[in-house]
């Protein structure tokens, strides 16, 4: 009996550390996730660059898209000017807060479209082109140390608290020493993989650390892909009057 | 054969009971299969009637595609990697369907799926087909009733809004509209990207046979219809890409693409921006031709819609058609009205070949009650006929007999049978069957049926009686045979 009573309180106390220990280890990781988005963050500057975007499509072959982006991460805007291909040329997505808004240079029209939706016809969704909001999107399922590559990394699965994301459940990649994200796999809410994002490329961008090369690959359409290239970095200051309606108007015309 | 005969209506006339009892069985399965078939008929007649008059004309013609393309677009996965197909060489299939003798009107359309618009706030999304008002009502002159308002005119542009979608907005969104109001239209196209216009509401409509896939229809100029479908001038040529930027094609090793933690940064030159004016209104170059690349492809169209002087011209059509395009090199294909119609359509011929199906099973249920009342018949005569056998009857005597009682009967029954489904038929074709809900208005090919007795319920009605005649009375009558005429005069006597 006694020793029945003792293998008891042995299992209790071992069942209330490890769970103890288990919490501890899913602070530590959202930790991570703020570091993750703190770091890809431009807090006291603006962000503009070039992004080269190739769409692998198995039926429409391959196309190419420049596309001239700004940010300022501090009033949570965007913008998006389509440069090529020459038929899409001056179309825009402005984001002002909580509203994206669609501007169609044909029709001189804006029209809402959400974070959530598809960039054009690549496998890039407008959220892409946002600052990342892991930490604060999300909450931490899980996680496991694995190797991808030559990295050590966390293994970290997230599930949304955020209704605006695109996907909602994502599991990352992170590298266990500079905590940067190479790849993502992103679900759907019955659990398809819809799509998988690689990061083989970082910059160091005044305080930031971003990806400059990413490879999305569709999931749910074999051999279509889109990679997306950064050049013409600038943290340069942006003047307010480009995250506006009437700049997008005036500079597609 | 006149003493058979006489024999045979004496011994129907002389076994009241027995003929009463069976007739009244034979008069019901009859009865029956006329009406049940006669509806199954007309309902689908009607469903054919109703798109062939109303929406989709006796054939489509369409650019050559292997999905499941409909007058709505593509009904399976294909919508998700391609757009729906232009016709090509338009001009020449239209002057070629224009020179065959059978084609009636031609109806040319182009269609899209938008979200609807107003002040900012998204209200729904909604069909879209883009027409010339003139061809279109040429070719279906009486589908559409105008609430308000009217189609656009020559040269301009304007959408005419279903009923059912501004009475939708009015009860979801307190917006109510009315000839003039201006509404924005956004194409949710994943092939063209985003396209909007701002179109005018030029009339209220609605179709006087209608569905909830019709309902969901607007009609629309096709000019803007072609803008938003993405069927402009411009197209993306092929993409010339940089050395760097060919290394990511095709497939992706993931091991390989991070095989050294120190290819994971790259040097970037960070530029610094120039902060005059010029330079932020010059980032898209000259837009001189934008609006050019971007305007609409004016002979575009998606859809030829063909509409026959009789529907027996049908397959010659096809024929035709598919020689012209395969003579030409035409990329483009022919369908017809049910391929086009789209999903309701083929739903309501896949539930009424469930029907069709009940209705087989009552009829093979009540061919089988009457041979089985038949064969009785005949076997309690065993005695009867034992004794004619005995006084020098023939087998083939006896055998021609029992058919002929047996035909006669069920002749006559059947007679009765079809008569009283004819007036069946009548009493409901008058009175009418309301589709009580969306079911069966889907089923009916409208919200009321009015079924007419058709010719070949008639005809297999004929051949159920003259098939159970035969061979109820062939079974009995071998058995009857068989016996010996002492034996079969013995079961008399038992």
């Amino acid at each position: 009996m006694e020793r029945l009573r003792f293998v008891f309180w042995a299992l209790l106390a071992l069942l209330v550390l490890s769970s103890g220990v288990l919490a501890q280890d899913l602070r530590e990781i959202e930790k991570i996730l703020e570091k993750i988005d703190a770091q890809s963050r431009f807090d006291d500057q603006d962000f503009s660059a070039l992004m080269t975007m190739i769409v692998e499509d198995p039926e429409k072959g391959i196309e190419k898209m420049v596309v001239r982006q700004f940010r300022r991460d501090d009033g949570r805007r965007f913008l998006l000017l389509i440069q090529e291909p020459s038929t899409q040329k001056g179309q825009g997505y402005l984001l002002e807060g909580e509203n994206l808004w669609f501007y169609d240079p044909s029709s001189r029209k804006f029209a809402h479209t959400s974070l959530k939706e598809t960039f054009q016809d690549s496998d890039a969704r407008n959220a892409d082109f946002n600052q990342w909001t892991y930490s604060s999107s999300y909450q931490v399922e899980g996680y496991q140390e694995d190797v991808l590559g030559k990295f050590q990394v966390y293994l970290i699965d997230l599930e949304a608290v955020d209704e605006t994301v695109p996907f909602p459940f994502v599991r990352l990649w992170v590298t266990q020493d500079s905590h940067l994200v190479l790849k993502s796999e992103e679900y759907s809410l019955t659990r398809r993989l819809m799509r998988s994002s690689l990061f083989p490329k970082y910059a160091q961008v005044g305080g930031a650390l971003i990806p400059t090369q990413l490879i999305l690959v569709d999931e749910l359409v074999e051999g279509k892909k889109t990679q997306i290239a950064l050049s013409e970095i600038s943290v340069s200051k942006i003047p307010d009057h480009v995250f506006t309606k009437s700049y997008v108007e005036r500079v597609s015309r | 054969m006149r003493i058979l005969l006489t024999i045979a209506w004496r011994n129907i006339r002389e076994n009241k009971v027995k003929t009463t009892i069976i007739g009244l069985i034979m008069v019901i399965g009859i009865m029956v299969l006329v009406v049940g078939n006669s509806l199954m008929d007309t309902a689908t007649a009607g469903i054919e009637r109703y798109y062939t008059k109303n929406y989709t004309g006796h054939l489509m013609i369409t650019g050559s595609t292997r999905g499941k393309l409909t007058l709505f677009g593509f009904q399976d996965m294909t919508g998700m990697e391609q757009a729906v197909p232009r016709i090509p060489e338009y001009e020449e299939v239209l002057e070629f369907a224009r020179s065959l003798s059978y084609v009636e009107t031609l109806n040319p359309q182009v269609s899209t799926t938008v979200m609807v618009s107003q002040d900012d706030e998204i209200l729904m999304g909604t069909q879209l087909f883009g027409i010339i008002p003139e061809l279109y009502q040429e070719m279906f002159p009486d589908n559409l009733e105008l609430v308000s308002g009217d189609f656009w005119d020559a040269g301009s542009g304007g959408v005419l809004l279903n009923q059912r979608l501004s009475d939708h907005l009015e009860k979801r969104h307190q917006v109510s509209l009315k000839p003039g109001d201006k509404l924005v239209f956004t194409s949710v196209s994943t092939h063209s990207g985003m396209k909007i216009r701002e179109v005018e509401v030029t009339g209220i409509f609605r179709f006087k046979q209608s569905n909830p896939q019709l309902d969901m229809l607007s009609l629309m100029d096709v000019s803007n219809v072609r803008s938003l479908a993405g069927m402009v001038v411009g197209h993306t040529t092929a993409a010339e890409l940089s050395s760097e930027e060919q290394l990511f094609l095709g497939s992706i090793d993931e091991d390989s693409l991070f095989d050294t933690s120190d290819s994971l940064f790259s040097e970037l030159e960070v530029v610094d921006v120039e902060s005059d004016e010029d330079y932020w209104y010059s980032l898209l170059g000259e837009g001189g031709s934008l609006d050019t690349l971007n305007s609409e492809d004016g002979g575009a169209w998606q859809y030829l819609l063909v509409r026959l002087r009789d529907e027996k011209y049908l397959k010659q059509a096809q024929t035709d058609f598919a020689r012209f395009f395969r003579d030409n090199n035409i990329a483009a294909q022919t369908s017809n009205w049910l391929q086009g119609a789209g999903a309701l359509a083929e739903m309501s011929y896949g539930i009424k070949r469930i029907f069709n199906g009940v209705v087989l099973v009552i009829a093979v249920v009540a061919v089988i009650i009457i041979m089985n009342t038949l064969v009785i018949a005949v076997t309690e005569r065993m005695g009867e006929i034992g004794t004619m056998r005995a006084i020098g009857a023939q087998k083939g005597f006896v055998r021609k007999m029992v058919l002929l009682e047996t035909l006669l009967l069920s002749g006559l029954s059947g007679l009765v049978g079809i008569i009283l489904g004819a007036a069946v038929l009548l009493i409901l074709n008058t009175v009418g069957l309301e589709a009580s809900n969306v079911f069966f208005e889907i089923i009916f090919g409208g919200k009321v049926l009015r079924p007419e007795l058709s010719f070949s319920s008639v005809v297999l009605s004929l051949a159920v009686i003259v098939i159970v005649g035969v061979l109820s009375s062939t079974y009995p009558a071998s058995v009857v045979m068989r016996t010996s005429p002492l034996k079969a005069m013995e079961s008399r006597g038992g």
